[in-house]
């Protein structure tokens, strides 16, 4: 091996990995709901990804692949750090003013799902990640994945039809 | 707006508070990589450190079975048996129902009403937490196994912790067995089953000859607890607290000391994020900040784990047992009327809005003092998933 590809390696795995860095951090943020410890799971991730990188047999799967990671790190740090990750971000709290009882807003809806429920959203609502990844990402067929986000949509508002999503 | 709409939005502002992330990537990857090498030699260390922590462990293990520290949770060896007779994985919830030939025999079922098997020891009088893979007694918690995973003092005579929504950790209001005419204060525990380990949370309420304090929430996922002190012949309710885990802050309280009117039940969410107040036959319900959110005709039996629906008894004579969705109202499953049905037990599927309600049915007949029900699986939709009847439970 030549004192280059070490060096090599990592521009390769930068420009494999590096464009995730992004989704990765909100998606941890989106589980986690707090910077540090979403910078701390993501940079875990990252580490995780370089050692395991000879897994990745298809680098068109690097996405759902990174994902996965980044998700993975994410519940573990919630297991072992579950004082620090537990409080209620500002934002999942209700508007203080929505006191009805029809009216549950969209923010604490979301904030009282489970962590899983909140991954699988994120990916298909908000990184807008086609099923197929998804399945890829969470490790199961394409039709438990469209399952596992009606069922979480469901959780989320219980009237919904299926038709709704 | 679509449901798509509302959702991304919704996330849009979860991520608009996240600042700043233009620097994350180069940031991030340029650390990682450097934690990389930092990651490499450690490996090497973590077997030589490792090797150290289990004969630690081990030593400790056999110092804390030997009695240090109660009322803590003691950890016991690990466990070698194995669920044979049990055709799920251990993280899958179950609920478990005596046979009505052998009341310490316990079945399992999933919470789609599938039979997987039975559990291989006699937990007649355990409290398991809520995917009913471990099971409290007054001196253990067992796993599915029968291993025993800790011993420690946690009940007189049963189980008096609550069980979190983590599965592991349990809150636990100590002194539970030393009443006295004056009173003892209480402090509420935090106990991790599976470390063997507990700490303070707060020191609040007292527990006499005529009152106790028990958790009526215990919520590590929500960083939230309700402690509820009974009024007077442990009838009704005196006062509740809603706290933070982490911090002992009392986040908000409801004091009943000065009312002279009919006993108040407490029931709270899983999260203690909704609570029920049931007086005679209303509940009122308070949300995350105390506040009033709504009102429902009939006692709070339950919520859903989140928290979206309650299961409600009407009372006597006053119609079915029914499911009722908190955002709207309205009645999502209704059980036989008659008289005679009334509501006997109940669970929450964790992780999901499915309610176990177990009604009384008066066709059936009490056995040796044990109290048979017929047992429905509701899902969210009012869908009944399975019905069983006739079982203990």
């Amino acid at each position: 091996m030549s004192g280059d590809a070490p060096r090599v390696a990592e521009q390769e795995f930068e420009a494999l990995v590096g464009p995730l860095v992004e989704p990765g951090l909100r998606l941890a943020y989106s589980m986690l709901g707090d910077r540090a410890e979403a910078e701390d799971a993501t940079q875990e991730a990252i580490t995780k990804a370089w050692r395991n990188l000879g897994r990745l047999r298809d680098r068109d799967q690097a996405r759902p692949w990174f994902l996965a990671i980044v998700a993975n790190q994410c519940r573990n740090m919630r297991r072992t750090r579950w004082f620090r990750t537990v409080r209620l971000p500002a934002f999942f709290q209700p508007n203080s003013a929505a006191t009805e009882m029809d009216r549950i807003d969209i923010e604490r809806a979301l904030g009282r799902l489970s962590m899983g429920d909140r991954q699988i959203l994120f990916m298909h609502y908000y990184l807008d990640l086609p099923i197929e990844e998804i399945a890829l990402s969470l490790g199961i067929s394409r039709a438990a994945a469209k399952g596992r986000i009606y069922r979480a949509c469901h959780r989320l508002r219980p009237g919904l039809l299926e038709e709704d999503i | 707006m679509t449901l798509r709409d509302d959702i991304r939005a919704g996330f849009d502002r979860k991520q608009a508070t996240l600042g700043e992330v233009g620097d994350a990537r180069h940031r991030l990857m340029q650390d990682a990589l450097a934690a990389r090498d930092h990651a490499s030699h450690r490996a090497q260390w973590a077997a030589g450190i490792a090797a150290v922590l289990i004969a630690a462990i081990v030593i400790t293990t056999f110092a804390l079975i030997r009695g240090v520290g109660r009322p803590h949770a003691t950890p016991a060896a690990s466990p070698t048996a194995t669920a044979q007779n049990l055709g799920v994985s251990d993280s899958t919830p179950i609920l478990v129902i005596r046979e009505s030939s052998a009341y310490q025999k316990i079945d399992a079922i999933t919470w789609d009403g599938k039979a997987v098997g039975k559990l291989p020891f006699d937990a007649g009088d355990s409290i398991s937490n809520p995917a009913a893979n471990l099971f409290a007694s007054a001196g253990t918690i067992r796993d599915r196994t029968g291993a025993v995973v800790a011993s420690g003092s946690f009940g007189a005579k049963f189980f008096s912790g609550t069980w979190a929504d983590d599965e592991v950790h349990f809150c636990l209001m100590t002194p539970f067995d030393t009443p006295g005419a004056g009173g003892v204060p209480t402090t509420l525990k935090l106990f991790d089953a599976r470390a063997g380990t507990a700490r303070d949370v707060l020191q609040i309420g007292t527990v006499n000859n005529q009152s106790f304090v028990t958790v009526a929430a215990c919520s590590v996922e929500f960083d939230r607890a309700v402690v509820v002190q009974s009024a007077g012949q442990g009838i009704g309710t005196a006062q509740y607290w809603v706290v933070e885990l982490s911090t002992g802050k009392i986040l908000w309280t409801h004091n009943f000391q000065e009312s002279k009117a009919l006993p108040v039940q407490i029931v709270s969410s899983r999260d203690g994020q909704t609570i029920a107040e049931s007086q005679g036959l209303t509940s009122t319900l308070f949300g995350l900040d105390g506040a009033v959110i709504g009102h429902i005709a009939g006692s709070v039996q339950i919520f859903c784990w989140d928290g979206s629906l309650a299961l409600v008894d009407p009372g006597t004579g006053g119609g079915p047992a029914t499911i009722v969705r908190i955002s709207d109202g309205s009645t999502v499953w209704s059980g036989p009327t008659g008289s005679g049905f009334y509501v006997y037990s109940y669970a929450a599927q964790p992780d999901g809005a499915s309610l176990a309600v177990g009604l009384h049915n008066p066709a059936n007949t009490d056995v040796k003092g044990f109290t048979p029900v017929d047992l429905y699986i509701v899902a969210p939709d009012g869908h009944v998933v399975a019905e069983m009847k006739d079982i203990y439970w």
